[in-house]
Order: C-alpha cells, then sequence, then structure tokens
C-alpha cells in the first residue's frame, strides 16, 4: 500500500515523464500545489524516490543532463503504476472523492 | 488673456520637498555622485550634500542632506554590495560530502542547486533560499540514514520469517 507522499510522487514522475531528474519531479509537484497549500519538502521527494526505487514502484537511470553530467533520472515502472491505480481505485470505491466534496 | 498665460509659464519654479519615492532616487543621486567622485566627500568634508531635479508637476524638487549621513550612506551601500556578493555564491555542500558516497552526494547538490536557484530564491530570497536548502540537506541525510536502518532490519525480519 501506497503512503501519501509516494502517492503523490509517483503521480508527479508520471507527468514529468521517462528519466525525470528529481528537480523536475519536486517542480511538477510545487508547480500543481495551489498557492498557499504547503508542499511536501525536497528532501522528503528526494529519499523517496530512493526508497520507491527499491520498491521497484520506479526505476533509476543514470541519464545525462544538458551540462553533461551524470545524474539519476527515474521513471515510473509498471508496479509502479499499478499501485497508484489500486490506490486510486480504493479511494474510489470507499467513496473519498463524493465522500469529501471533491467531485460530484 | 494668451499674455496672461505666458506669464504663467514664464513665473519662478516651485522648489518642494521631495516625496518618499523621490527622497529614495535622490540618495542614489547623491550616493552614485560620491562614488564617482563628482562630490569628493573627504573625511574633513562637513555641511551639507544637496541634489535637485525637475518633477513631472514642474516644480524642482531639492533635497538637502547632512554630509555625515551621506557618508553613512555610502559606507552602507558598499558593504550592502559585498553581503550580495557574498550571498550569491552557491552554498556549501561539504555535509553531503562528508555524510554521502561521492557518486550520491553529487547528484543530490546539483538538484539542490536547481531547485535552489529556480524555486527557493525567486519565492524566499537568497537568505531563506540558503536556510532552506541547508534544512533539506539535513533531510536528505536524516531520511538517508533511516531508510537505511529500515532496509536492514526488512532484511532481517524476511530472513526470520523465511527460517520460521
Amino acid at each position: 500500500m501506497l503512503g501519501k507522499l509516494e502517492e503523490l510522487t509517483l503521480l508527479a514522475a508520471l507527468r514529468a515523464g521517462d528519466n525525470a531528474l528529481p528537480s523536475q519531479i519536486y517542480e511538477c509537484l510545487v508547480d500543481s500545489a495551489e498557492s498557499g497549500d504547503r508542499t511536501a519538502a525536497f528532501g522528503a521527494v528526494y529519499t523517496t524516490l530512493s526508497r520507491m526505487a527499491r520498491k521497484k514502484l520506479v526505476s533509476e537511470q543514470q541519464v545525462f543532463d544538458q551540462q553533461g553530467r551524470s545524474r539519476k533520472g527515474y521513471s515510473v515502472t509498471g508496479v509502479g503504476r499499478r499501485a497508484i491505480v489500486n490506490s486510486i481505485s480504493r479511494l474510489r470505491e470507499l467513496g473519498g472523492f463524493a465522500l469529501t466534496g471533491a467531485m460530484i | 488673456m494668451s499674455g496672461d498665460s505666458e506669464n504663467a509659464d514664464k513665473q519662478a519654479p516651485i522648489i518642494r520637498q521631495p516625496n518618499a519615492f523621490e527622497t529614495h532616487e535622490l540618495r542614489e543621486v547623491l550616493i552614485n555622485a560620491v562614488k564617482t567622485n563628482k562630490f569628493p566627500l573627504d573625511p574633513k568634508t562637513c555641511g551639507v550634500g544637496s541634489a535637485e531635479f525637475t518633477a513631472d508637476d514642474g516644480a524642482v524638487v531639492r533635497y538637502e542632506v547632512n554630509v555625515a549621513t551621506l557618508r553613512t550612506w555610502v559606507e552602507q551601500s558598499f558593504s550592502d554590495k559585498i553581503s550580495d556578493s557574498l550571498e550569491a555564491k552557491p552554498p556549501s555542500s561539504l555535509f553531503l560530502d562528508l555524510f554521502m558516497n561521492p557518486e550520491d552526494a553529487n547528484d543530490a547538490n546539483i538538484n539542490l542547486l536547481e531547485i535552489y536557484a529556480k524555486i527557493w530564491v525567486p519565492r524566499h530570497g537568497v537568505r531563506w533560499a540558503k536556510r532552506i536548502y541547508y534544512g533539506q540537506i539535513a533531510r536528505i541525510l536524516i531520511g538517508t540514514a533511516f531508510d537505511a536502518i529500515i532496509g536492514r532490519w526488512e532484511k532481517i525480519a524476511k530472513a526470520v520469517r523465511l527460517i520460521g
């Protein structure tokens, strides 16, 4: 079962695309937050990505940025996609969206 | 009628005190005058320094300042510049280098610097951005150590389950 931060980080990684750098994933998280909302700390996101790589929810590749520096890039794996779908389905089955008035 | 308006145009301009915005501008003019030696300010100088300009409403705005105050402003502007240039330096990654393996430390530092420049500095200013940067270094180090402990614990638990 995914934690809330794992869920958000996975969704941000999906949005950032394949071989996304941690800074790009974090930018997606920050951009998606409404102004005034608290966003997760970068340190938490960075360690969550490493943890999820060990759980095979994301895969870690060596990529080179525009300056030619070696970096860690992350892509969401099939296991990660299934986990996020299960998490959202469970939330829907429990009536989470309707109960909180987030969706009619 | 037209003669009256011509006379009005030729009237001496009104000299007035600057408003807050104009004061700030004239203060900069005076500081620059000192820095470019247009207004020499040796230690023996005393009295009053002044600057003036014609505002949009046609009035001559005159600003006078005590030379001692002006000297303080100039010194302050120099020290502000020095502290700005010191703060513009990227923060140190010493703790990452000390406690992580070089590859991971380098990767974490590049990511932190990117976010520092793109998000934290524009949103919070250099001083706060540096505090956030160091806070996140601590968070990464603690998180990595905690994950390592949990990882070992999970391995032990798995082994115990297999034996049991």
